[in-house]
């Protein structure tokens, strides 16, 4: 029975399978190139490279599984990035001048703005009956729009405090970053994939009119994801605000691209319905910690969208060879059979 | 409360004009666009009966169901429960209502588990909003023994069979634990054993615990077993209700078409005796074909049968290159053939009429001439270019001999009725001029009238020198057509029968396995 | 009488009305605030930015088609921009850059299109991952440097006039009539629709699919070279972010065009109509001179207001 059911999981997630075992060599791979690896400053480092990618990654699952697409989410995050590193000492002046009151008001009002941008794009998709790829195209532009309105010029003030809160370690052992990851998992994540709402974003990814034939509520589940997407996209905003102390709206960001690609490297499925959380963080931490690797061994960075480009194209076509190779194993059984016969 | 039931109980009791019905339609009025589906049409349905509803493809019978579910919303009309109206406007106010749907399409989340699907949008929660997964694989599993299913409720419903799938859906429906269930074509994926389950639950849940049915089957024989009561819809208009077994059968199909129906008895084609259109030696695939020999003789109707899920499907999609057989030898004409995909197939004149017309025989949003000559471009153009004059050849001459109702073959294809959607999938196979067809089940879902015309229209091809693998679910099709029936048990010829052979009682003991077989070996 | 009340309500319910209603719209908007804008020499101006992003997206338009999307425009045009103008320089022979970024061309195109047709990719995920892979190859080819030219013959394509109408824009107008014939007269353009609508029934209706998409993917890419060597004419030099302002404008134009992004549905008159919407909108946001921060916001705006107004879904139904 236990058997059985650890069968079926692994059947379930078959898709993520793959990506562990790319991350696992590339950690490998890692701890063999990176002289303090196996001391605190390891993890905190590799921690502080994959957390924006896993953050953005975790907001594009999102929308993904409702079989939709953010093309968005690169350029919300430079928004909330830019509101984060203009509106911080203001904020900060107008509470009184305690950078802690001002870091949390600030970090509270991005958060609020990510949300609201998210649930525009709800909005557009679920009012405007539009497709996704082409509301989050359009809101893209104007994120990004925005962005430039809000800082004409990259630049900011953000004390170097919060930088250090954000990308250093709690009791100067366990990297922030990981803590960061933990909580966007258990505070947002398994409570929101554990509700009705996250049932039913599988459920409408899966099959849009069989979820309303069921009598779920897509309209709403819908607004939920994406009002969650636009809080990933805002936090992650907050955590490149604290990496680069500053706000950069012409900052080139691969963050669309690179979500989109992570969360298709973890399983998830463009067409929706499929896709999970461990796996879509592995897939971002494969594509940040190529980046890393390829440092380490002194390639040349013109390198680094090739390799992202290729591990992508060959985890896809993972499914297609197994397949193909199942089906020649298959065949050559039965006529081996039939010979013994 | 009690009495009810009972009263209920007898079907159709005279004292029923005094008693409320448990679900009651009135002056329903629905319009799609400028097509009229239902026009001032009404139903009543009593506590302890199952009411079927009757009427051609575009009759209007499934918009009425779809209305009572709240998935379609209606024009005009009122809706009543035990005598007080109710206003159902979503699916969400059906279910508080305690009506639960069961409809032809599956609406299953394929990458959900057979638990998961079961609670769908009903799943118990703790005080958080958090989903109790445990819960929910624990009930199911109960739930699932309780009513007698042997399925699994951890596994993925992608990897069940058609028929599971059906199963699963019934199951989801039966959990909600409705006073009204409505089965709208619920019956055509599953095999007769299945069959013979829902009807024992239907008999359980009407006349133990006097819940109400509304049953939507196009199968006679079906409908003969479970109805009490019956309502004809003819047209988007109410007919009449009557208690089953006071028509005849063929007063029914009067009242149905509107006309006398047609006596349906056909010359079953024996093809040539010594010309082999098709031959297959010892062909194997995967799991679900053993050792398939099996010959057809050129202008016959040979039929498939069995329950579903024996491999018959899988047979005619591999003859058609779609899978392609792992081992075994193929002849066509006498001359070996490989089919790897369907244009090996077609090369050399094999060509399938799909089971599932909507998702593998038509693109329902492109228009009815693209959908016709969509398998014989090469026959319409000149080196890669379209010719209109040649393409309205085409299409006029498979309208015309399909007799396909149609203003325009510009309109979509997914704005004809079922039967007329048939037609052109069959038309569009016809075109290629391909001399052995295989149809698979192609009378699955549609009315009566175009049935009896795919017969003659098959007796008529034979006589032109086609071919024809007919497998149907059907039975009383293939009695009606076919000297020479294969009977499929566990991917395997069980039994191949013919002429006087050819019976029901044969072609039930062969498929369930218990015949001994005569193909054996 | 009724027959022909039915019509006009089918016309101006049609996407070809409401285009050309909203670029006469945009074009005497513009004219009013700049009287300039209405003389032919600003109109041809305007037409030769159109024709770029219009040969872009003959290609982008046929992906579209066939239910996918290309996220690659960007460096499919750059790379192949950057390859003419390198080999020509090199081999100091102008048709050699041509042969190589036509090559170029046809191999992207084979890339994506056996990685969609044969591994089963989803195209927007195959050609993002392309599009990586170019833009390293872009880096590598050039090696950081980029250096090279237009030939003579490339910049009077995109310089020069032949009866005060420019050589590039007849070029656009010749193979967007030639992809409109390709649509509607063949049976290639068929089994675009076909695929488009459902790979499964075209399967099963005995059509290559996987032939008919790496066609498609050949088709495209090629035709998004043509569009990287007409702009190193229109620039003169290369430049590594080219492309970059054609990747979603292209998706934009072909929506507005009424193609539907699900595939199956539309046309490429309809995307040039869009393509032209979209550079007189920007032709009206320069007049206002508007900040670029304001362009793009106007800019997404007007692409949402456009699509609200008729490029909306059907209502859930069952």
């Amino acid at each position: 029975m236990r058997n059985e059911r650890t069968k079926l999981f692994l059947k379930r997630n078959a898709e993520c399978v793959v990506a562990y075992c790319v991350l696992a060599v590339v950690l490998v791979l890692f701890a063999a190139n990176q002289a303090d690896f196996f001391t605190v400053y390891g993890p905190q480092s590799i921690f502080n490279q994959v957390i924006t990618l896993c953050i953005a990654a975790l907001g594009q699952t999102v929308i993904v599984l409702t079989s939709g697409i953010d093309l968005s989410v690169g350029n919300l995050i430079i928004f909330t990035n830019c509101v984060a590193a203009t509106i911080y000492m203001p904020v900060t002046n107008a509470l009184g001048g305690s950078i802690v009151v001002g870091g949390v008001a600030t970090i509270v009002i991005v958060l609020l703005v990510g949300v609201l941008a998210g649930l525009f794009n709800g909005c557009m998709v679920v009012y405007g009956r539009l497709q996704p790829i082409v509301v989050t195209l359009a809101t893209g532009s104007i994120f990004s729009g925005l962005a430039r309105y809000v800082r004409p010029t990259p630049g900011g003030d953000v004390p170097s405090e919060f930088a250090r809160f954000f990308t250093g370690r709690i009791f100067d052992v366990f990297p922030m970053s990981a803590l960061i990851l933990l909580l966007a998992i258990f505070l947002i994540w398994i409570p929101y994939r554990k509700s009705r709402a996250g049932q039913a974003l599988y459920a409408i990814g899966g099959n849009e009119k069989a979820a309303f034939l069921n009598g779920i509520k897509i309209n709403r589940s819908k607004l939920i994801a994406y009002s969650i997407a636009g809080l990933c996209a805002a936090i992650c905003g907050v955590l490149l605000t604290a990496q680069t102390r500053s706000g950069d709206p012409t900052a080139a960001n691969n963050f669309t691209n690179n979500s989109i690609a992570a969360a298709v490297l973890g399983g998830a499925s463009l067409a929706g319905g499929k896709g999970s959380y461990f796996g879509s963080i592995a897939g971002a931490m494969i594509l940040s910690l190529i980046v890393g690797l390829l440092i380490f061994w002194g390639i040349s960075s013109y390198y680094q969208n090739l390799v992202q480009g290729i591990i992508l194209i060959l985890a896809l076509s993972v499914g297609f060879f197994t397949e193909f190779f199942k089906q020649k194993r298959e065949r050559a059984q039965a006529v081996a059979g039939k010979e013994a016969n | 409360m009690k009495q009810i039931i009972e009263e209920g109980a007898a079907g159709a009791a005279p004292g029923q004009e005094t008693m409320v019905p448990l679900i009651e339609t009135a002056h329903i009025s629905k319009r799609f666009g400028g097509i009229v589906a239902l026009n001032d049409a009404q139903m009543k349905c009593y506590r302890g009966e199952t009411h079927v509803l009757i009427g051609e493809n575009g009759a209007g019978k499934s918009t009425m169901v779809k209305i009572i579910c709240g998935v379609t919303a209606r024009d005009s009309g009122d809706i009543y429960m035990e005598g007080q109206k109710i206003d159902i406007n979503s699916a969400q106010d059906a279910q508080a209502h305690k009506i639960a749907a069961v409809f032809q399409e599956l609406s299953l989340i394929q990458d959900l588990s057979v638990a998961e699907n079961i609670f769908l949008a009903n799943e118990p929660r703790n005080r958080f909003g958090r989903i109790n997964f445990r819960q929910i694989y624990d009930k199911a599993q109960a739930f699932l023994q309780e009513i007698g299913l042997d399925l699994n409720p951890r596994v993925m419903v992608r990897n069940l069979t058609l028929c599971q799938m059906q199963l699963v859906e019934i199951a989801k429906a039966l959990y909600k634990d409705p006073d009204v269930l409505i089965l709208d074509e619920a019956t055509s994926a599953l095999g007769e054993k299945e069959v013979k389950w829902l009807f024992d639950m239907m008999h359980k849940l009407t006349k133990e615990q006097g819940k109400g049915i509304l049953f939507i089957s196009h199968r006679m024989d079906e409908l003969r077993q479970v109805a009490d009561r019956a309502t004809i819809f003819r047209d988007a208009r109410y007919v009449m209700t009557f208690p089953w077994g006071e028509l005849e059968d063929e007063e029914i199909v009067e009242h149905i078409s509107g006309k006398k129906s047609a006596e349906t008895s056909l010359e079953k084609p024996k093809g040539s005796e010594t010309e082999t259109a098709l031959e297959l030696v010892n062909a194997s695939k995967g799991t679900c074909l053993h050792n398939l020999n099996l010959k057809l003789k050129k202008g016959e109707i040979l039929g498939i049968a069995g329950l579903s899920g024996h491999g018959q499907v899988e047979l005619l999609h591999a003859l058609f290159g779609d899978g392609e057989f792992d081992t075994g030898e193929i002849y066509v004409d006498g001359k070996q053939v490989r089919l790897r995909n369907e244009r090996e197939a077609l090369s050399h004149g094999i060509v399938l009429i799909p089971e599932d017309r909507k998702n593998d025989g038509l693109i329902l949003s492109r228009s009815i001439g693209e959908n016709i000559t969509m398998m014989c471009l090469k026959s319409i153009s000149n080196s890669g270019v379209l010719s209109g004059k040649k393409e309205k050849g085409v299409i006029a001459d498979a309208v015309e001999r399909m007799s396909i109702k149609v203003h325009s073959a510009d309109l979509p294809v997914g704005s004809l009725s079922g039967g007329n959607q048939q037609k052109v999938v069959i038309a569009k196979a016809l075109s290629t001029k391909a001399k052995i067809v295989l149809l698979s089940d192609p009378t699955r879902g549609i009315d009566i009238g175009t049935k009896t015309e795919i017969y003659h229209l098959m007796a008529q091809l034979t006589q032109e020198g086609y071919s024809i693998v007919f497998y149907s679910t059907e039975m009383s099709e293939l009695l009606l057509l076919c000297n020479r029936v294969l009977v499929f048990y566990e991917g395997r010829i069980a039994a191949e029968l013919e002429g006087d052979q050819v019976t029901e009682k044969n072609i039930i003991t062969q498929s369930i396995g218990v015949g001994g077989g005569t193909n054996e070996k | 009488m009724a027959a022909k009340s039915l019509d006009w309500k089918a016309v101006v319910k049609s996407t070809g009305l409401r285009l050309v209603v909203m670029m006469v719209g945009l074009y005497l908007v513009s004219g009013i605030l700049e009287p300039n804008y209405l003389q032919p020499s600003h109109i041809m101006s305007t037409l030769v930015l159109c024709c770029f992003l219009g040969i872009i997206c003959i290609g982008q338009t046929l992906i579209i088609l066939t239910g996918g999307a290309d996220l690659s425009v960007a460096y499919s045009v750059t790379f192949s921009a950057c390859v003419f103008a390198q080999t020509t320089k090199e081999t100091g022979n102008g048709w050699i850059g041509f042969a190589a970024a036509m090559l170029v061309g046809v191999l992207m195109g084979l890339f994506k299109g056996v990685g969609v047709a044969y591994l089963k990719i989803t195209p927007m995920v195959m050609t993002l991952a392309t599009n990586s892979i170019l833009m390293s190859a872009t880096f590598l080819y050039t090696q950081g440097v980029l250096k090279g030219e237009s030939t003579a013959v490339v910049t009077a394509l995109a310089k020069d006039s032949f009866l005060g109408i420019r050589y590039c824009v007849l070029l656009w107008v010749a193979l967007g009539i030639a992809t409109i014939f390709l649509l509607k007269k063949t049976t290639f353009g068929r089994k675009i629709f076909a695929v488009g609508c459902s790979p499964r029934v075209t399967d099963l209706s005995g059509i290559n699919t996987q032939v008919v998409l790496v066609g498609v993917y050949v088709i495209a890419s090629v035709m998004m070279a043509v569009a990287g060597i007409l702009l190193i004419g229109h620039l003169g030099y290369p430049n590594y972010t080219m492309g970059d302002s054609y990747q979603l404008i292209s998706i934009a134009a072909v929506v507005i065009g009424g193609t539907s992004i699900l595939g199956g549905h539309g046309g490429y008159l309809g995307t040039m109509g869009g393509v032209v919407i979209i550079y007189l909108i920007q032709s009206i946001l320069i007049i206002l001179n508007i900040a670029e921060a304001g362009r793009e916001i106007v800019n997404g705006a007007i692409i949402l207001i456009i699509l609200l107004a008729y490029g909306r879904g059907k209502k859930q139904s069952a």
